[in-house]
């Protein structure tokens, strides 16, 4: 109905997908369909407008000035322009590709070597390898997004394929970095993850912009789980202060697979992470945590959904944030229980500290419930530090901001509390620690 | 030499202005004394011990208070405690996310600063804790564990004395420390401060009841009603209270009355 694309932006976007396909060259059949498909369904949707419900919060006409095309050629990209920490992630400990504005980088890494049957793939050269199963997953779980999932797939330069074959454990994290270099360049990451019946892994995806560039970086996931798996998956993004990101993550679970999902949003002109799980099959566990924090003028937008299609399913979602100063944040949680989906336990929790009149936060948890047998809750709460506890840090002698520091690191903290692998927590948590610091000293947490 | 001197102390909660809770106290304390402060409910004994830790929400409208000659009024509470006051706190707060040895550290290392003394090392830290920690007999474990979350309560007065015992304050003011302390934990606490008593250091001991008294002997008694001190002794003042109650002491509640 309501297209928010003009004339010229069709014009400019339909040239540019013909670039995009000439650029590409050959390539399978049924990715060239895919891509046509969701071409044009962004041109049918168009972008989303405020005046949605699931968009009431965030208004994308900002970042819809951007070039939304692929970079025709990356760039040449210096270390000193990201997060130190961040850009360092799992460097040493775990397997890694590294991705610079929407294009894999081939070596320059030290990774250990994957285990045996591991795929794990630029999806550039995985989309021709008949041997991957690549095609089975991709865009599969994207009907009902909006249009800039569909326009990842139109656009989608690289990104990874990790293939998990059954009953395969791998021990060491896969970190997945995706840096956004060039101003004003837009991004299309892509990963698809199948884990393999009864396999277990851990993904993490780091997505970081560039110092001060305005960079859009527009990423989908779509992940399988088949009966059994175990996966977690972890993503950490902060674009820079004046950075976009939006990111889908689509996840299929099939019978007593157990699927924990965790987002840590630091920093970003407008960060908006959308999250669809389906329980399809009995016996599942499906798990979305997360972090945000939404201090300066940042806007960090995450929207979540746990679809319970069969019985006897667990579902969790859990978020907290901060945010200051100017921060907004947004956090809708949704769980539908479908008619059938009994023994259904579901519950969600979201926790906000507000640390300044400016900041504001939406939150929205909501249960659609179509079963009777059912266990379900959910619950928001909104508060300020508590200042018995910074008295009492105070009455010790630690001095006022350090002690609002401490509080409001401890708080963010707890939010790691369900991350399984020690080493991971240990770097989310010095991640945190620092990110709350550099907060503090800049003012943006008073 | 005078550890503490309070002048004809006036306070009232902020936000309730015109109903004094402290009215006219004074109060004189010297280096190397315990001494109890006792009272019957409301007599102002804790109002008294967070206006001495810079409470925000108690308003000071007249008098005034020295430490070591310095006007405290002024001070911030980490500037209190920086400069070696201590309050045990009658409600230890729990503080989810921050383990009790972090928060230590950083409370010890904030005094050391202040002092000029270097930072104390993670490792030698964490042995001299271990060390206090065993003395009081508290469980290494509620070391790791975040600051009084989940502790019994007779572990969160313990932990108090702890965080005291690692500080070493000039002047401690504990404020019903034996509130919540079954006889074998009241014993043992009582021990660990009777071993932090030391002659260039001040403890004020609020308290409701005798028992605590019997392991930690004070110097001075002073029997707190309608916020001002109504009679001061020896320890026999206690023993007197304890048989007589409050009443004998000339603490009665009509006494407000007159007082105000």
């Amino acid at each position: 109905m309501s297209s928010g694309l003009d004339a010229d932006e069709r014009v400019e976007l339909t040239a540019g997908f013909s670039q995009a396909l000439a650029r590409e060259g050959r390539a399978p059949d049924w990715l060239l369909s895919a891509r046509q498909d969701a071409f044009d369904a962004v041109l049918e949707k168009g972008w989303p407008t405020t005046k949605q419900e699931d968009w009431r919060f965030t208004d994308v006409s900002l970042l819809t000035r951007l070039e939304l095309l692929p970079a025709s050629a990356p760039t040449a990209v210096s270390e000193d322009a990201f997060d130190e920490n961040l850009l360092h992630l799992g460097r040493g400990v775990g397997h890694r590709m590294v991705f610079v504005d929407g294009r894999h980088q081939a070596g320059g890494e030290a990774r250990l070597p994957p285990p045996r049957g591991l795929v794990m793939a630029p999806l550039s050269t995985a989309i021709r390898d008949e041997a991957t199963q690549i095609g089975r997953v991709l865009g599969r779980q994207l009907q009902g997004f909006h249009a800039f999932a569909a326009l990842n797939t139109a656009f989608m330069t690289d990104g990874a394929c990790i293939d998990i074959p059954a009953g395969l454990v791998v021990e060491a994290p896969i970190f997945l970095v995706f840096l956004a270099a060039a101003e004003g360049s837009t991004s299309f990451p892509r990963t698809v993850v199948t884990a393999g019946a009864h396999s277990q892994a851990t993904v993490v995806e780091v997505h970081l912009g560039a110092g001060g560039k305005a960079t859009l970086s527009d990423a989908v996931t779509e992940i399988l789980l088949e009966p059994g798996a175990h996966l977690a998956y972890h993503s950490v993004e902060k674009p820079s202060a004046a950075g976009f990101h939006i990111g889908h993550l689509a996840v299929t679970q099939k019978a007593g697979s157990v699927f924990f999902a965790h987002s840590l949003a630091l920093e970003g002109r407008l960060v908006r992470n959308d999250a669809h799980v389906v329980l399809a099959e009995e016996g599942c566990t499906g798990q979305l945590d997360g972090i945000y924090l939404a201090a300066g003028g940042s806007h960090i937008d995450n929207q979540t959904s746990i679809d319970h299609r069969a019985p006897r399913c667990t579902s969790r979602e859990s978020y907290r944030g901060v945010v200051s100063d100017h921060g907004q944040a947004v956090w809708s949680g949704r769980a539908v229980v479908r008619p059938g989906a009994q023994g259904t336990d579901a519950r969600q929790s979201n926790r906000n500290l507000i640390l300044a009149d400016g900041a504001v936060i939406h939150a929205k948890p909501h249960l659609e419930i179509f079963a009777n047998d059912v266990k379900c809750s959910h619950g928001a709460t909104t508060g300020r530090l508590d200042p018995e506890a910074l008295f009492y840090l105070r009455s010790r002698g630690i001095g006022e901001k350090d002690a609002r520091q401490i509080l409001v690191a401890a708080f963010l903290r707890d939010g790691l509390g369900a991350v399984a692998d020690p080493a991971l927590r240990g770097e989310l948590e010095a991640i945190l620690v620092s990110r709350t610091r550099a907060l503090t000293q800049e003012g943006a947490i008073p | 030499m005078v550890m503490l001197s309070i002048k004809n102390l006036h306070a009232e909660a902020a936000g309730k202005p015109g109903k004094p809770i402290l009215r006219g106290l004074s109060l004189e304390v010297e280096a190397g004394e315990v001494c109890a402060l006792m009272g019957p409910n409301g007599s102002g004994k804790s109002t008294l011990a967070h206006v001495l830790a810079g409470r925000e929400g108690i308003t000071v409208t007249a008098g005034e208070i020295l430490y070591q000659g310095k006007d405290l009024q002024t001070l911030s509470p980490e500037e209190r405690a920086r400069e070696g006051i201590f309050l045990g706190f009658q409600y230890p707060v729990e503080i989810p996310g921050v383990a009790n040895t972090y928060f230590l550290r950083a409370a010890l290392n904030a005094i050391r600063k202040h002092r000029g003394q270097e930072e104390l090392d993670p490792m030698d830290f964490l042995a001299l804790v271990k060390q206090k920690a065993k003395s009081l007999g508290l469980a290494p474990d509620l070391l790791g564990r975040p600051v009084n979350e989940g502790f019994s309560g007779g572990e969160k007065k313990r932990n108090e004395i702890l965080q005291m015992s690692v500080l070493e304050p000039r002047l401690a003011v504990l404020d019903e420390t034996d509130s919540g302390l079954d006889i074998d934990a009241l014993r043992e606490v009582a021990a660990a401060v009777q071993a932090l008593r030391n002659p260039s250091r001040a403890i004020v001991v609020i308290t409701h009841h005798q028992r605590l008294l019997d392991y930690l002997v004070p110097d001075r008694v002073h029997v707190l009603a309608g916020g001002t001190i109504v009679a001061s002794g020896d320890k026999s003042l206690a023993v007197e209270l304890e048989q007589h109650g409050y009443g004998r002491a000339g603490a009665k509640a009509p006494l407000r009355e007159e007082v105000a």
